[in-house]
């Protein structure tokens, strides 16, 4: 064992008498709002969602994609009447090996999530309605895409133009240091698009700083099936 | 009811979650104004850090000899660093805002000396010598666990010790020669 298994007790004692400013008498109150906001993957939207859902078997073809409110497999929940009333706004067409979910905001019905995901979407999401536990958990080939839907915004600068299907180069790229990073391996495209007369954000995600092009097509795939009705 | 239900289900995680940082909350600043300097980023990394762990804490295990203190260290320093890195600024700018406000201090002259050559040693450190010094001497951590924490092999917290012990006991030698 060399001298330095032990503490040094002279630095320690030097280290302990070093000024640690107050701490604000906010700290732990600010802390708990920003919990309890839990903005899902993007800063400043301050929904929540309430997960709707009904077994992703009732997804069969696109006309039923539309008009059915699709679920995760396993942890279905029936839609609340109030709910399943209302027109779906997106959907992704099902694919093999990809899951997908729904979910609404409950403050404002209108506003509608869909996930789609290429691994198990992680149990606390299937309970909260948001990915974020799924998307922390990605692995290196791990794609979760996350759409969501407006009518209207506040601003609509920066939201593009688009037409369908949406791809990967719509968006931008960020892989390190990002607001909101799930997972310091977690890379992201973020998609802002007006598209068929409604506002889309969609945020790609990857378990990987550098996703490959394989990931990045089958990404492109997977928003491909992203379908989004007129407003 | 199941909003209540998860409404509940919310509040017993929170408070499960304050009881375990409350009680490691004086180690934890500490240790993140000591490895960040900056006040202000401190603190927002020490929020930043919590939450994460808020969110992590479900998934959390003591498999592996895990500790909640040291899982939450981890946390910490990670989320310092990160923040490090986006401040982007040289050592001397770091050693500048490292420097102890001993305006409040009335302790002997060579006190306020020492504790503002060390905090300029400090900061003249690696960020990853400044985080063993301050988890091995700081904290009283042993070597496995800061090398747990720092997600590194324990021959190089040894390492990393060496040479940020030599730099604080240059500082502190030379104080008492005054």
């Amino acid at each position: 064992m060399n001298e330095s298994e032990h503490r040094d007790d002279r630095i320690a004692q030097a280290l302990a008498e070093l000024h640690v400013p107050a701490e604000s008498a906010e700290f732990f109150t600010e802390l708990r709002a920003r919990a309890e906001r839990r903005p899902p993957l993007r800063a400043g939207r301050g929904l929540r969602v309430l997960a709707a859902r009904r077994p992703l078997a009732s997804i069969l073809v696109t006309a039923v994609v539309f008009a059915a409110i699709g679920g995760v497999a396993g942890g279905i929940a029936a839609p609340r009447a109030k709910e399943a009333s209302l027109p779906p706004v997106l959907a992704f067409a099902p694919a093999s090996g990809w899951n997908t979910a729904q979910s609404r905001d409950p403050s404002n019905p209108q506003v509608e999530f869909v996930w789609a995901a290429n691994v198990p979407f992680a149990g606390d999401d299937s309970v909260t309605g948001e990915p974020l536990h799924t998307a922390t958990a990605l692995g290196p080939t791990g794609i979760l895409v996350y759409a969501s839907s407006l009518p209207t915004v506040p601003d609509a600068t920066g939201y593009r133009d688009l037409r369908t299907p949406l791809t990967l180069s719509d968006g931008d790229f960020f892989s390190d240091q990002y607001e909101n990073q799930p997972a310091p391996n977690v890379s992201k495209y973020m998609i802002n698009a007006h598209v068929n007369g409604r506002y889309v954000f969609v945020e790609v995600l990857f378990g990987t700083p550098s996703p490959s092009a394989e990931l990045r097509q089958a990404a492109d795939e997977e928003l491909a099936r992203l379908l989004v009705p007129g407003a | 009811m199941r909003t209540e239900t998860r409404s509940r289900q919310s509040e017993d995680a929170w408070t499960t979650f304050e009881s375990l940082v409350r009680s490691r909350h004086d180690d934890l600043r500490r240790f993140a104004h000591r490895l960040v300097g900056d006040p202000d980023r401190a603190e927002d990394a020490l929020q930043d850090a919590y939450l994460k762990a808020y969110r992590a804490l479900p998934r959390f295990s003591h498999a592996n000899g895990g500790s909640e203190t040291g899982w939450l260290f981890q946390i910490v320093y990670r989320t310092c660093v990160d923040h490090l890195r986006r401040l982007r600024r040289d050592r001397r700018s770091l050693a500048r805002e490292l420097e102890d406000p001993v305006g409040d201090a009335k302790g002997p002259e060579n006190v306020v000396i020492a504790r503002a050559s060390v905090s300029a040693a400090l900061a003249g450190l690696s960020a990853e010598g400044r985080a063993a010094v301050l988890l091995v001497d700081g904290q009283g951590f042993d070597y496995e666990t800061a090398a747990t924490i720092l997600g590194i092999p324990r021959g190089t917290v040894a390492s990393r010790l060496s040479v940020a012990r030599s730099a604080l006991r240059q500082e502190l030698g030379d104080n008492n020669d005054r």
